[in-house]
């Protein structure tokens, strides 16, 4: 029983926890410019997410090792270190992002400046990493995520053509006066939105830090097999929302209020306020999540002592990286750059530096040294390997289609 | 790591000089789209206050940032030279549209910020044809 209840809580986490401000944005920015023509992106985004967090699960499960700790054991520290900084400035990046997400979402419910909000969320963020145990951030934070479910209740109560809905999404057409390579740019953001990096820094630190063995394995699986695609669904319904309510009137997503529209339009103001609690805890846990992330690379890379299950004496240097990385995430949200823009190029940036951790998670986890039987099965390496070639396919156009659409206009 | 932001930002997303009438009237276009968006923006947000279930704090910033973000379009495009007669209609066409639709907004911002829902409310009709004749010249002028 109390198994049960430990994976069922870890499917709820997993679902609550999938969605951050990068998966906000960019499925509502596409759902109202391209309804549902991309779609496919967010299943293929998924299948990569599931794949990917499984494999990393699975090593820290086995070997008793985080992802970084192993990359420069079994790739070297040259190769290690360009991945650690890419990785770290991707991270930093879409820390950045999700508190300033928070306070946009504590903007939409006060009329305060979010820019007078970010100092106090980044405090927040810090206090709840210093004080709080492992476990209670990961539960309370995924738990209350789940308020982004109003968002599936909004498409569902408005009542759609379900056949045509899946018509459109399975038959992809460009809307009239769009280009392709604008097309491929959003794309590469939803992409990138659906396979985060820190999302499986995260996921393999953490089973780490709740101590996972090789009879935990089970837990990995149900977490990422059924808790990471119900989770996509929330990202699925917030491209329809934006898609039936959005579209229609040609308005373009440019700030988080927009996304609540449809919500507070089916639902009214209860529904904006579970929506609003939705917002503030998936972006919460999402820099709870990236802080830490920075602090897992940072830590695993040189060898420090890291992790929350230790006494924050015994990791000072883990700690000082996350205090540093939260302080230089909130100055850059400070200095006025716009936080949509800075989440949608966190996204990009997220889609280049992909493969620096996926192809070593993917050599990894066929490493019988480390893996022991439980290494990939055939089917899971042929799937990783198409995925190698998506990922760096995604990776080497980003940049250059982010220049040649002026990121997306 | 701010200072790069702004590069990337201006490489790939400042308004850059026109290369001529056809590149004019599309900037025309995408600014009365732009402007569109936040005006539709406003109608929809109006329509949760005219169903008697809104929630002041969030209307009052959805209805700033909106007329922000159009203000904003209208002035990037000012400050664009058009290239000849033919612009110089077209520029007054867009101001004239977008400056109509920047004294809606103005109102409803005015209105939420008073707690004035019923005269939000009012201002319904006013944004709808706003946003029409928005659209209309996008419509007309698409190249």
């Amino acid at each position: 029983m109390k198994k049960l209840f430990a994976v069922t809580l870890g499917i709820l986490t997993a679902i609550g926890g999938f969605v951050d401000i990068g998966d906000i944005v960019a499925n509502a920015a596409v759902g109202a410019r391209y309804r549902w023509a991309l779609a496919w992106v967010v299943v293929v985004g998924i299948i990569g997410i599931v794949l990917f967090a499984e494999m990393a699960g699975r090593v820290a499960a086995v070997s008793g090792r985080a992802v970084f700790d192993l990359i420069r054991e079994r790739l070297g520290p040259r190769f290690a270190l360009a991945n650690l900084i890419g990785s770290f400035f991707v991270n930093l990046l879409t820390l950045t992002a999700e508190i300033a997400g928070v306070a946009l979402a504590l903007e939409l419910a006060t009329d305060v400046n979010y820019l007078l909000w970010l100092p106090v969320c980044a405090l927040a963020v810090w206090l709840v990493i210093w004080r709080v145990k492992f476990e209670t951030l990961e539960d309370v934070f995924g738990l209350l995520g789940l308020a982004m479910m109003v968002i599936a209740v909004t498409v569902w109560r408005a009542g759609p053509d379900w056949g045509s809905i899946f018509h459109e999404a399975s038959h992809p057409t460009l809307p009239p006066g769009e280009g392709l390579p604008t097309y491929f740019y959003y794309a590469i953001a939803l992409f990138g939105a659906a396979m985060t990096p820190y999302e499986v820094f995260f996921f393999s630190s953490g089973a780490i830090e709740e101590h996972w063995t090789r009879s935990d394995l089970f837990v990995n699986r149900a977490n990422v097999y059924i808790g990471f695609p119900l989770g996509g669904l929330l990202s699925l319904a917030l491209m329809s929302a934006a898609a039936l309510f959005l579209n229609p009137v040609g308005i373009t997503v440019e700030h988080l209020g927009q996304v609540a529209l449809p919500t507070t339009l089916v639902l009214g103001r209860t529904g904006l306020a579970v929506l609003l609690v939705g917002f503030f805890a998936a972006t919460f846990g999402a820099a709870l999540e990236t802080a830490l992330s920075s602090g897992y690379t940072v830590a695993q890379y040189f060898g420090w002592q890291w992790g929350k299950f230790v006494r924050p004496l015994q990791a000072a240097r883990f700690h000082t990286v996350v205090l540093a990385a939260v302080i230089v995430g909130a100055i850059i949200g400070l200095s006025s750059v716009d936080p949509i823009k800075v989440t949608e190029y966190s996204l990009i940036f997220s889609a280049v530096a992909l493969p620096l951790t996926y192809f070593p998670i993917l050599v990894v986890a066929n490493d019988v040294g480390y893996m022991g039987d439980k290494v990939n099965s055939r089917l899971t390496n042929a799937l990783g390997t198409v995925y190698l070639v998506i990922v760096v396919v995604a990776a080497a156009a980003a940049i250059p289609l982010m220049f040649a659409t002026k990121a997306g206009a | 790591m701010a200072v790069a932001f702004a590069a990337i930002g201006c490489a790939v997303g400042c308004v850059g000089s026109s290369q001529g009438e056809a590149d004019y009237q599309h900037k025309a276009v995408a600014t009365t789209e732009h402007v569109r968006s936040s005006v539709r923006t406003v109608e929809l947000a109006v329509q949760t206050a005219a169903e008697g279930d809104d929630y002041g704090p969030y209307l009052s910033r959805v209805i700033s940032q909106a007329e922000d973000d159009a203000s904003s379009a209208a002035n990037a495009f000012d400050t664009i030279q058009p290239p000849g007669e033919t612009s110089d209609e077209v520029r007054d066409q867009v101001d004239e549209l977008t400056q109509q639709a920047l004294d809606v907004l103005s109102k409803a911002r005015i209105a939420i910020r008073r707690g004035d829902v019923g005269g939000l409310v009012q201002l319904s009709s006013d944004l709808t044809a706003a946003g029409d004749q928005l659209e209309q010249f996008g419509e007309s002028e698409h190249v």
